[in-house]
């Protein structure tokens, strides 16, 4: 697996928190969607991210990776069964009256998230930062606070289920 | 990575998603954190929010006590402006910071505020910012005193709706104690009992048990009761355990997965600020999971009596722990039996060594199988074999022996060296589903059974 030579800056490198913001907060929202598999939502999740950042910031900049403890924070939130911290996200945007700005997906698309969905909850998570974010193993790995091996196991049963549904639907 | 292959939907799909993503207001986000972080004034006096089951209070200044006194606004501390600590020459409270309370009684505008049993309402102070629980939902906002004179200011709450029993008294309780909260503008200490009132307002509370951190935090706990109201059931699955440390981090169990992440005392309960949880659980164990997550994941306080360790989180939920001294085989162990690496001739899938990733050329792949004391196969170009040793705590291997004749793909060649290299240092191993997964120092290596 190669990493795209395209990365823009990375939380690694990005100085001030504003910066920071422009540049995460676009992929968080991502990465919550695909995780969550709510896209009405998708920014709640991320502002309630970015938030905490926020608050944790004088110690989360001090970390080795931060970027790592974003994408982890994201992704928890994302996959919070009872949705209870959605709810806290969504009280902080109601303060700003914002509406969702992320466009629905495509309906060919569809069954694409339907398959993702349906994927256990670490395995979403790998597929999501390999897609998305074209991070290697050792990163999601990290990122997930699992070892390289089950990482490389979390992804590829995901791409083979992903693959494999694929499949079968050429085949229907 | 040659996984993606038959994926190109599916990568379509996450492109496009990524490149949706991009287009989202990115600057209205950033500018409704500066409005969840910093307080604001938009005027003086009481101003009251629609009444409606769910109440968000938004910048709303209730000027305290005496009107000829002067305003004073407040700047939290916030990371974007690179101050760490605030020094803006305001009065910061005293004797009120780092106190917790529950209510005990209440009456507001609207008559006297229940209190239902297992969803308290509770306030804490810290530093210029008070909030707590108001029955189902956590609320926050900022404050000033002034002798007895009390301004709040910019309160908001997460907006989430408690069902169960008596669902509905808990929502009456948190509406009527927020409207309440809103119009007091006095803070009084007698004692252990604080009184916040406002013109017909009085809110009663008495002082909250801190969290007995001295006990708490460094042991070891292991969960054998999970409560919910009045139900009490024996925690299931692998030892579920619970270890905070003294440097805010902790880490656990639920029987099913394990998580790890970072708490905070505040007032008088403990906040996870991060939390993350690794493994899946089978459908037995996901209601305990659940369980034991919401309770975590939602702030719990803590009672402590002798080697019993009680967390208590809204609702009546809980959780019930043991001290232990040590982790009762936390790890998963024996994870390969000989009958399972012999079951299936092994295909290589992917892997790294002490060289990097190893890449077999789509002709030339790497397959073994084992036999009783050794594994044996091709590694890409050659036959190769090496004896091994399976025991309790991983599998070892030795000298991975065979011809060296070349191959005319060079990629062949080099995936042999740098498989029989990784093979040798190979130290454990684990089988899931259909996949074996040899590890050592520097080394990964992942192959798959192909399905008969």
């Amino acid at each position: 697996m190669t990493r795209s030579d395209t990365d823009e800056p990375t939380l690694e490198v990005v100085a001030t928190f504003d910066a920071l913001f422009v540049t995460e907060y676009p992929k968080m929202v991502a990465l919550a969607s695909a995780v969550s598999g709510d896209r009405a939502h998708a920014e709640d999740l991320a502002q309630e991210a970015m938030s905490r950042l926020n608050r944790n910031w004088t110690k989360v900049q001090g970390f080795e990776k931060p970027g790592a403890w974003l994408r982890r924070v994201t992704i928890n939130l994302a996959l919070s069964q009872k949705r209870k911290l959605l709810s806290e996200a969504k009280a902080l945007v109601r303060l700003g009256t914002a509406q969702p700005t992320l466009a629905a997906a495509p309906a060919e698309h569809e069954p694409v998230w339907a398959a993702v969905a349906e994927l256990p909850r670490q395995q979403r998570a790998a597929v999501s930062l390999h897609f998305l974010e074209d991070r290697t193993i050792d990163e999601i790995a990290d990122i997930l606070q699992i070892s390289p091996s089950t990482a490389r196991v979390h992804l590829h049963r995901a791409l083979k289920k992903l693959r494999d549904r694929s499949e079968q639907e050429d085949l229907g | 990575m040659s996984d993606d292959n038959g994926n190109d939907d599916v990568r379509g799909a996450f492109d496009r998603l990524r490149h949706d993503a991009q287009q989202v207001d990115t600057m209205a986000a950033l500018r409704r954190l500066d409005v969840s972080t910093r307080p604001r004034w938009v005027g003086l006096g009481v101003v009251g929010v629609a009444a409606a089951a769910l109440l968000i209070v938004v910048g709303i200044a209730v000027r305290a006590g005496d009107d000829s006194q002067d305003s004073v606004t407040t700047e939290q501390p916030n990371p974007r402006s690179g101050d760490p600590t605030p020094d803006d020459g305001a009065p910061r409270p005293t004797g009120i910071d780092g106190t917790a309370w529950v209510m005990a009684s209440g009456a507001g505008d609207e008559g006297v505020i229940p209190i239902v049993d297992g969803w308290p309402i509770t306030i804490s102070f810290d530093d210029g910012m008070l909030g707590g629980t108001a029955a189902c939902n956590g609320y926050g906002g900022t404050f000033e005193l002034d002798g007895d004179a009390l301004l709040i200011e910019a309160l908001s709450q997460t907006e989430m709706a408690c069902d169960g029993g008596g669902a509905s008294d808990v929502m009456r309780s948190e509406a009527l104690f927020l409207r309440a909260l809103i119009s007091v503008d006095r803070l009084t200490i007698v004692e252990d009992r604080l009184t916040l009132s406002g013109p017909s307002t009085e809110l009663v509370f008495d002082l909250a048990e801190p969290v007995p951190l001295a006990e708490f935090v460094g042991q070891l706990w292991l969960l054998d009761t999970i409560i919910e109201g009045e139900t009490a059931s024996t925690a299931l699955g692998d030892p579920a355990t619970l270890q905070l440390r003294d440097d805010g981090t902790l880490r656990g169990g639920t029987g099913c997965r394990e998580f790890s992440g970072e708490y905070v005392t505040a007032g008088a309960s403990v906040q996870f600020t991060t939390f993350g949880l690794t493994g899946d659980c089978s459908a037995e164990l996901q209601e305990q999971d659940n369980q034991v997550v919401t309770v975590l994941g939602d702030g719990f306080t803590v009672e402590i009596n002798r080697d019993r360790l009680t967390l208590s989180s809204r609702g009546n939920e809980g959780l019930s722990y043991t001290a232990i001294d040590e982790v009762p085989d936390f790890e998963p162990t024996a994870t390969v039996t000989l009958e399972e690496l012999q079951s299936a001739t092994w295909t290589f899938l992917e892997g790294v060594g002490p060289d990097g990733e190893i890449t077999p050329p789509e002709r030339f792949p790497i397959t073994m199988s084992f036999s009783d004391d050794t594994i044996s196969g091709i590694a890409s170009c050659n036959p190769f074999e090496a004896s091994f040793e399976l025991a309790p705590d991983g599998l070892t291997t030795g000298p991975v022996e065979g011809p060296q004749e070349g191959c005319e793909v060079e990629e062949a060649n080099t995936a042999q060296a740098a498989f029989s290299m990784a093979l040798e240092r190979v130290t454990t191993a684990s089988i899931a589903d259909d996949l074996l997964v040899l590890t050592g120092p520097d080394t990964d290596l992942v192959f798959t059974s192909p399905t008969p």
